[in-house]
């Protein structure tokens, strides 16, 4: 009888430790030992979450289902989600998650052998209406009217990228969801650099005019003795495609006509905008890869070779953790994008990276409970305090990095330029990186002079119009 | 009835064990090789975009129509045509000029041969990086190095000279044919420069006469492989693209926008895999046929000892 009474003793004692062994991995950011804290905060998002209380919660409040087994596919185009939510979800969820690293042709390949990945981490501007304009991608609006976690009113107007209604981008039907995203055409700069070429600092939260960018850029630019460039003006992430868009954004005007399905290059407005990037570029007031090989202007603002970069919001993580930037945040400031009449400020999401399910995924249900745990609950709170992007949710919008004044500088120049944010028309008929590279050849041959601006236009019209023709009869549009 | 011994024969015996032992390569040779390859053929000939694999539509020879008609993919293939014109000969020169001196070399034979021979093993991707930041216009070597004669800076990979420093670097990796000249020239026979000495021929007349004759075969073989890569020319011009680091789909500037770029660019960028396979066959057929030409020549200057 003794013995017995010792066996189940050890054998609780056992189940105990291995219970405490097994608990689930932390959430990031999380310390060990704050038990409590992550017990509040799950019941917090529960509560946040569900509106009438679920018995069945799990650790982030959303409502368990059995999913146990189930092994998601997951395409990510970075490193997020990451090993830790990977563990997170895994230990949460009784899923799998093969995170697949791939480039758009081995997506295709897959597609084309019906073995492509449930999720797909994609960005908003310009692939999220193409996909979905393909029949790539699965409607989520029934998926989020039943969600616990969701709640439509409360996404962030950069999920409209993800809206097709088979005419136009930002109406309709949602396709995916904002992970996180920034008014890319938002400037970063460098007040050192600023201060050394004589140019007063601007005021974060006036819009100025595309004029004023050009002169600042010119002024920021250096030479050594020897003649050797040492300072640049300017640099982007954006490509020329997106610059000329978001400069027609803040003009009302779009290269893209919807309406018409045309994307129209010959325009007044089109031509400034080639003639304006011209100048920057051949002025040397642009910083490009032949100057500084491998590099945009994100390290060269980093030691002050460069005095601005249009980048938006989301390089303020990347200055934070970089050793040379960390140590001197003050030096930088995000300032409001240009405008080319700066008395009607707007701005664009130009990226803005989301999630979305493959139509042709066997497990959509799985695939949204995952959406739900990286993009809802607690962990959608741990991606807005990455200070990587704005979340897609307006409730996670708080939880922002506003601890230092870098930080809080950083989130009220975003928060205002959210103010005046619109949503640009992208073409579905055309891939992003077709645009991209039609713009970008044609550039070059007037940048180079090889070429007069009619002739780059006229090439680019005919070129596109074929591309857009093409493009809608794959997608079966007349 | 024919009894098991019987039929069992030694020769087909034979038979058997070569089928068993060539099946796993023929498996995979018509898994790996063939069905992508007539997989290929076929969706030249489909509108695929890349997204549509579960509704192709048959196109016909369209796409090898509008290949030939597209201004831009001939134009491409002139400038490969040029750029190869400049690069092959002078590649093979230069790996049979670095041969025939380490042939001559009475030491640090292994030391050269492998400083020679290490250009053509660097990966083309490093190399490229590499020479970027060397034709870099404001901190780059060559400029650095020309400045000490006077010369202004040059911008390198821009419109102007972006074709020079394309050439520059391809030939700085041509040594690739090192090994093999090396290898033949060391196979020649003593005796045929002692006859000739004794006949009073001087060096040139060595060189011309018995060198190149006996070596004729592996320069054969190296033009035939410069053909090759000459016209599939494309990691290199990408890599010393403007925005070179935007990866496959860099854009080149027009002097070294070659045809597989334009091809990539179809495929890759504008989604056109179709029309991209269809001029990726077309150059496989100037390939095929250019083969066949210099074949053809080899009975005017190849010297096989018959």
């Amino acid at each position: 009888m003794k013995r017995k009474k010792l066996s189940c003793l050890i054998l609780v004692a056992a189940m105990l430790v291995s219970m405490i062994g097994c608990a689930t991995p932390a959430l990031p950011g999380e310390e060990t030992g704050a038990v409590e804290s992550k017990q509040e905060s799950v019941a917090a998002s529960a509560e946040e979450s569900t509106e009438e209380g679920d018995e069945s919660t799990s650790v982030d409040g959303v409502a368990e289902q059995d999913f146990n087994g189930v092994n998601l596919r997951v395409w990510v185009a970075d490193q997020n989600p990451n090993t830790e939510f990977k563990e997170y979800f895994e230990a949460n969820s009784g899923m799998t998650m093969d995170v697949i690293f791939a480039d758009d042709i081995k997506l295709m390949s897959m597609i084309a052998s019906g073995t492509a990945p449930d999720v797909w981490f994609i960005p908003g501007f310009g692939s999220g209406a193409m996909f979905a304009a393909r029949g790539l991608l699965e409607p989520l609006d029934d998926y989020i009217a039943k969600s616990e976690v969701f709640d439509e009113d409360d996404f962030v107007d950069a999920a409209n990228l993800f809206r097709w209604d088979g005419k136009e981008v930002g109406k309709g039907t949602l396709y995916g969801i904002p992970r996180d995203w920034s008014l890319d055409n938002q400037f970063w700069i460098n007040k050192k650099v600023f201060e050394d070429a004589g140019i007063p600092i601007p005021d974060s939260k006036t819009t100025y005019s595309y004029d004023d960018i050009m002169e600042w850029a010119k002024k920021c630019v250096e030479y050594d003795e020897d003649g050797t460039q040492i300072r640049w003006g300017f640099g982007s992430t954006n490509d020329l495609m997106q610059l000329i868009t978001a400069m027609l954004a803040s003009q009302g005007l779009s290269l893209i006509d919807n309406d018409s399905g045309k994307v129209n290059v010959d325009t007044p407005e089109v031509r400034a905008a080639f003639e304006y990037w011209k100048e920057m570029y051949s002025s040397k007031a642009a910083i490009s890869d032949i100057s500084t090989p491998g590099d945009w202007g994100g390290n060269s603002l980093t030691v002050d070779k460069v005095g601005m970069v249009c980048c938006g919001y989301w390089f303020g993580s990347q200055l934070a953790n970089d050793e040379l930037a960390k140590v001197r945040l003050e030096d930088f400031e995000l300032i409001q994008a240009p405008s080319v009449d700066p008395s009607k400020p707007s701005d664009a999401c130009l990226t803005g990276y989301g999630v979305a399910i493959w139509k042709g995924s066997k497990n959509k249900d799985a695939a949204f409970r995952l959406m739900e745990m990286y993009l809802g609950g607690e962990w959608g709170k741990q991606l807005a305090r990455s200070g990587r992007g704005n979340p897609g949710s307006k409730r996670f919008v708080e939880y922002m990095p506003q601890e230092t004044e870098f930080q809080k500088q950083a989130f009220d120049a975003n928060k205002y330029g959210m103010e005046h944010m619109i949503t640009v028309q992208t073409c579905p008929y055309v891939t992003p990186q077709g645009l991209s590279s039609i713009f970008q050849q044609y550039f070059y041959e007037t940048l180079y002079d090889r070429m007069t601006l009619d002739d780059a236009i006229a090439g680019m019209q005919s070129e596109l119009e074929i591309m857009v023709q093409e493009g809608k009869e794959i997608c079966g549009v007349e | 009835m024919v009894s098991k011994k019987k039929f069992w024969n030694a020769k087909r015996r034979e038979a058997m064990l070569f089928y068993i032992l060539v099946f796993p390569f023929v498996t995979l040779f018509i898994a790996i090789k063939l069905v992508p390859f007539f997989n290929g053929l076929y969706l030249s000939m489909t509108n695929y975009t890349g997204y549509n694999y579960d509704r192709l539509n048959w196109v016909g020879i369209n796409n090898y129509q509008r290949v030939l008609t597209d201004a831009q993919a001939m134009a491409a293939l002139g400038r490969t045509f040029l750029i190869g014109l400049l690069t092959i000969p002078a590649g093979l020169a230069i790996g049979l000029g670095c041969a025939l001196l380490l042939n001559k070399a009475r030491k640090g034979l292994g030391v050269f041969r492998t400083l020679i021979y290490l250009p053509s093993i660097v990966p083309t991707v490093a190399a490229g990086l590499m020479w970027r930041i060397i034709f870099n216009t404001n901190a780059g070597l060559l400029n650095t190095i020309l400045g000490v004669f006077g010369v202004e800076k040059i911008l390198w990979l821009g419109y102007d000279h972006i074709r020079a420093a394309l050439i520059i670097m391809m030939l700085w990796s041509s040594t690739g044919t090192l090994l093999l000249n090396l290898a033949a020239l060391q196979g020649i026979p003593v005796e045929l420069y002692e006859s000739a000495a004794l006949d009073g021929a001087n060096g040139w007349a060595k060189f011309s006469r018995i060198t190149i004759p006996m070596i004729s075969p592996i320069l054969f073989f190296n033009l035939l492989m410069g053909i090759i890569n000459g016209l599939q020319l494309y990691g290199q011009v990408v890599l010393l693209a403007p925005d070179g680091s935007n990866g496959i789909l860099s854009i080149p500037l027009r002097p070294t926008y070659t045809y597989m770029v334009h091809a990539y660019q179809q495929i890759l960028g504008y989604s056109r895999f179709g029309y991209g396979l269809a001029m990726m066959w077309v150059l496989v057929f100037v390939i095929a046929i250019l083969i066949v030409v210099v074949m053809r020549s080899q009975k005017y200057w190849v010297f096989y000892g018959d």
